[in-house]
């Protein structure tokens, strides 16, 4: 009942959605895009307690992957887009093995430094990544098979992500609440503990960070599909930064937070700057406000309240 | 034979410039485990306020002595009164710093437009030492002279002072200074200070040679990063190091093959990350 | 603690943050929604036309980025707001000098401020990272602020791009020959910044100077962003005749004060294959370490026509600053759409008409005299410069006047195309 009448309030969604001008379409297409890379970092940070700045590195390098493939080796969408995937994948597999070796800060600063070891490369390999220039033209999926319209209007291509986000968010979820969940929110809470208790720890942190990343490779292919583009800001600490603000500002720990936490920070950024040219302040005195005065993030604001609503569905 | 001299020197200078920027991220660091993401924002508006600051009075002593003092007393502000009470909760830190980017990203924006400036140099480093065959510039030579002069003095501190024992002290084991009985947050507040003055320090002197651009801050926080995790974390003797490798493999890295240009900075990087995370002089 | 743990979903829950989400969601949308919805494309007549103008404002070509939105700012001015009885709207925007930005800010224009036009862009890159989308949204964009990339009108050519600036092959072209002609160089370095527009306008200069009986020794690209040119500046070749250079903006500044600082200023003749450091934006910061290089140009403000007076008088008036290039193409490009306009009676929004009035642009500029070519780029005289001390400004001296250059070097359209485009040449020199 409860799953019908949440998969009733999607349809709904998507068909409001479509009446809406097509800018504001755009920008609840990148907003889901962005929540899902948000999702997948609060994964590590929210339910494992993994703080990772280096996140863009699996977006971006499965988006890049994509657009090479794509682009310079005229491979089919089917053909680019798993390669990104297994691309993030690998990534996360060698950086995981270097990463956790440190924890806590030394973590924070390892993951970032690993990231840019990826921008650098995308920057100055030229001939490859087009460097600082991107590349141009990608051109989105024709997929028949599955999706029987074009993705080319920008409703149809929302469609398109919003299932996939459902598809996401559906996983996370299992996830979160099987027995692997519950191993991570141990670790998270006291790794010593989870250790004596029997359970090897190592193994969840890597199978956690893998999972993270190929959740953000989904939504670095994502993206390029969107934009048609792909540049070294895809594998940029800003993106990272902004990864980890999102999930800050919806709720980390939860499931849903950081996806709302991407809605806010993607209708911020792209409103106010139509407003003011002090965007760049107005959204730096936000993230201020946001540490400062909700750590917990809109949906523990909500909690907060509304006691017994929003019950700490993740945090047992 | 020349190539090599100029080349060899230019990596030099380069690498005492990245010293410069990098020292005050590898102390506070190394004490507080901020990742100071505002760091390249000290150099930033350091550059842009001595850029300011040598236009009205002309005077390039003036400006590397006053701008730093007065970035020193932005970080005090921001440490005591943002910072400060987050300490321990790292990501929030972060965070922080990363929102105070943005904010003094704009600020310069907004006061200095969207210009790149090269500052001035004094009359007296403008020119150029002629050796032989070799033309080098003066105000090169004038940054390798300053930062070996900042390293002596930052070691002497570190190694012969009281405050310095103490920041050691913290670095290893910052529980046992607290029950020391030793204020810690004063403490941790003046080596934020100190790490903005290194930074706005360098924002005069390397403002010649870099320059105050919109997006510099971030071109130097990255530079900075790298010298820290080669160098290692906490330690100076470390970014010293760190920073003089750093700068002679990019140097001679773009002399040598440009097609890796950027790459150059970042593979030492990946390396260290890959064999030794904890950098060359580690000392955490 | 764990209660819940295995049961169904509890709808509420779900339920509770779905809709919170949504809700947050419709009623920022909608609520933009109604802000715009006035301005959605009503029928011509008395709506006004409105011409997005991205320019890259924050970021190493700031000082450039001006002009161009003071060049639009200027004509609309001077025809009172006014293009054949429609009001004017200009709405800026800044794409950071970042081509991912100018795609996003692209999408903005189009699809929420609904513009009828798009003039502006500095950036190769951007141009080519914005060029599909605007082709599929139809939208007429006029590149007026370099741009110089030989691919945005010759390669997959769109009815919708025009250029008002000039292209790689334009205007390094006449230099080349002049380089080996009158300065005598017989072998030259090239140095460029790393991105698509500098470096095909380098290799311009190179092809024509290779033409020209010379021969190019030495390629370097040091990445835009570059602070420290010794490197680069280390490898140059001392026995080369000339170095050729387009390293932009503050880059630019930094290299030529690098270059007389390791003393090579007055040893090596520099050019400046289009207006890099020579740009009269960054010409004031470069100082004295530029006096004495030659440079290329579509445009100088010291060039001696009535027109260009009157126009470089109105600049001044305006803004306190001689114009660059950039303000003048745009200047053209916003002249070019009231020429457009009044052949169609104020339609835009029929764009068939539009763009065909627009392609027999036939405008006595500032500049001099432009038409579009077949391939919606401008003709134009290139003009080459001295840079001299006069006084103690720093100025660009005209020195030679070439009329009426295309982007074709004198080949017919044809045949020009079928050559590699300038980027494909880049590494293959000095071998």
């Amino acid at each position: 009942m409860s799953g019908i009448g949440l998969a009733l309030g999607l349809i709904v969604l998507a068909i409001i959605v479509r009446l809406l001008p097509t800018y504001y379409i755009g920008l609840l297409t990148e907003a889901l895009i962005l929540g899902i890379f948000a999702m997948g970092l609060d994964l590590l940070l929210g339910h494992t307690g993994l703080p990772s700045l280096g996140h863009s590195a699996y977006f971006g390098a499965a988006g890049y992957t994509m657009a090479i493939l794509s682009l310079r080796l005229q491979q089919s969408s089917w053909v680019s887009a798993s390669a990104g995937l297994v691309v993030s994948l690998i990534i996360a597999a060698i950086y995981g093995l270097l990463a956790l070796r440190t924890s806590g800060v030394y973590f924070m600063m390892i993951t970032l430094a690993l990231a840019q070891v990826l921008w650098g490369i995308a920057f100055g390999w030229r001939s490859m990544t087009g460097g600082d220039d991107g590349l141009p033209g990608i051109a989105r999926p024709e997929l028949r098979a599955l999706f029987p319209w074009s993705l080319q209007p920008p409703a149809n291509f929302f469609t398109a992500v919003l299932i996939i986000f459902v598809i996401v968010v559906a996983a996370l979820y299992v996830l979160v609440r099987s027995p692997f969940g519950y191993t991570l929110h141990g670790i998270r809470e006291s790794e010593a503990r989870m250790a004596c208790l029997g359970y090897h720890v190592w193994w969840h942190k890597y199978v956690a960070v893998l999972i993270a990343g190929g959740v953000a490779g989904i939504a670095g292919i994502l993206f390029v599909y969107y934009h048609g583009f792909v540049s070294p800001a895809e594998l940029s600490l800003v993106l990272s930064a902004e990864g980890l603000l999102m999930v800050i500002l919806g709720g980390s720990g939860t499931l849903f937070g950081p996806a709302l936490g991407a809605i806010v920070v993607v209708f911020l950024r792209n409103l106010i700057s139509a407003y003011t040219e002090r965007w760049l302040l107005i959204l730096g005195l936000i993230y201020l406000l946001v540490v400062l005065c909700a750590p917990n993030g809109i949906v523990g604001a909500i909690r907060a309240r509304l006691p017994g609503w929003l019950d700490r569905e993740a945090e047992a | 034979m020349d190539f090599w001299i100029v080349q060899t020197l230019n990596g030099i200078s380069f690498g005492m410039l990245l010293f410069l920027l990098a020292a005050g991220l590898s102390l506070v660091f190394g004490l507080m485990r901020i990742v100071n993401l505002a760091h390249g924002s000290f150099y930033l508006l350091g550059a842009y306020i001595g850029f300011t600051v040598i236009g009205r009075t002309g005077s390039f002593l003036l400006a590397v002595v006053v701008v730093p003092l007065g970035i020193a007393g932005l970080g005090l502000l921001m440490h005591r009164f943002l910072l400060r009470r987050f300490q321990g909760a790292e990501l929030s830190q972060v965070l922080l710093t990363f929102g105070a980017l943005f904010i003094f990203a704009d600020v310069s924006l907004w006061y200095w437009g969207g210009y790149s400036q090269v500052l001035p140099k004094p009359a007296f480093l403008a020119g150029s030492l002629t050796i032989g065959t070799i033309v080098f510039p003066a105000y090169r030579i004038f940054v390798i002279v300053t930062g070996v002069v900042v390293a002596l003095l930052s070691w002497l501190v570190l190694e012969r002072t009281a405050l310095g024992s103490m920041v050691r002290a913290g670095v290893d084991d910052e529980e046992m200074v607290r029950g020391l009985g030793i204020n810690t947050p004063r403490l941790f507040t003046a080596v934020f200070a100190l790490g903005a003055f290194l930074a706005a320090l360098s924002g005069v002197i390397g403002g010649p040679f870099v320059g105050a651009y919109p997006g510099a801050d971030f071109d130097v926080l990255l530079l900075a990063l790298v010298v820290v995790i080669i160098g290692g974390l906490g330690s100076i003797g470390g970014a010293f190091v760190g920073s003089l490798l750093v700068g002679l493999i990019d140097t001679l890295g773009r002399a040598l093959v440009p097609e890796l240009a950027m790459f150059t900075i970042f593979a030492p990087m990946a390396i260290i990350l890959a064999l030794r995370p904890r950098g060359l002089f580690g000392r955490i | 603690m764990t209660s819940e743990k295995g049961g169904t979903m509890p709808t509420r829950r779900q339920a509770v943050t779905l809709s919170v989400g949504a809700l947050t969601v419709l009623v920022v949308a909608i609520s933009g929604w109604m802000s715009t919805g006035a301005s959605a494309q009503a029928p011509a007549a008395k709506t006004p036309i409105k011409i997005g103008v991205l320019s890259p404002l924050t970021g190493p070509l700031a000082a450039l980025a001006r002009d161009v939105v003071d060049g639009a700012r200027l004509y609309v001015d001077e025809v009172h707001g006014e293009m054949a009885g429609r009001k004017v709207e200009l709405i800026v925007e800044d794409y950071e000098f970042k081509a991912a930005v100018a795609l996003t800010k692209t999408k903005k224009l189009v699809e929420r401020d609904r513009v009828h036009v798009v003039v502006g862009v500095i950036l190769s890159a951007a141009v080519l990272a914005m060029k599909d989308y605007i082709h599929a949204q139809e939208v007429p964009f006029i590149v007026s602020g370099a741009a110089v990339a030989e691919s945005i009108t010759l390669e997959k050519p769109s009815p919708y791009v025009f250029r008002t600036s000039f292209s790689a092959s334009q205007v390094p072209a006449p230099l080349g020959k002049f380089t080996y002609d009158k300065l005598k160089a017989r072998t030259a370095t090239v140095i460029a910044g790393d991105t698509v527009g500098t470096i095909e306008l380098v290799m311009g200069f190179a092809r024509a100077f290779e033409e020209a009986g010379g021969k190019v020794v030495q390629e370097l690209y040091p990445p835009i962003g570059t602070t420290d040119f010794g490197p680069y500046i280390g490898k140059i070749r001392r026995d080369v005749g000339v170095v050729a250079t387009l390293v932009p903006g503050a880059d630019g500044i930094r290299f030529i004060k690098q270059y007389e600082e390791f003393g090579l200023k007055g040893k090596i003749p520099v050019v400046d294959t289009a207006p890099g450091i020579t740009d009269i934006a960054v010409l004031p910061a470069a100082g004295t370490a530029a006096v004495g290089m030659y440079a290329t140009n579509a445009y100088v403000h010291t060039i001696k026509s009535p027109a260009n007076q009157k126009f470089v008088q109105a600049f001044r008036a305006k803004t306190g600053r001689d114009p660059g290039g950039p303000g003048e193409y745009t200047y053209s490009a916003l002249a070019a759409i009231n020429q457009a306009l009044q052949a169609t009676g104020g339609n835009i929004e029929v764009k068939a008409k539009f763009l065909d009035a627009l392609r027999k642009m036939d405008l006595e500029a500032p500049r001099g005299r432009i038409r579009f070519d077949r391939y919606q780029h401008v003709i134009q005289d290139v003009i080459i410069t001295r840079i001299d001390k006069v006084g103690d400004q720093i100025v660009p001296v005209v020195v030679e006047t070439v009329r009426g250059v295309d982007q074709f070097l004198g080949l017919a359209p044809e045949e020009y195309v079928k050559r590699p485009r300038l980027i494909m040449l880049k590494g293959t020199f000095g071998k």
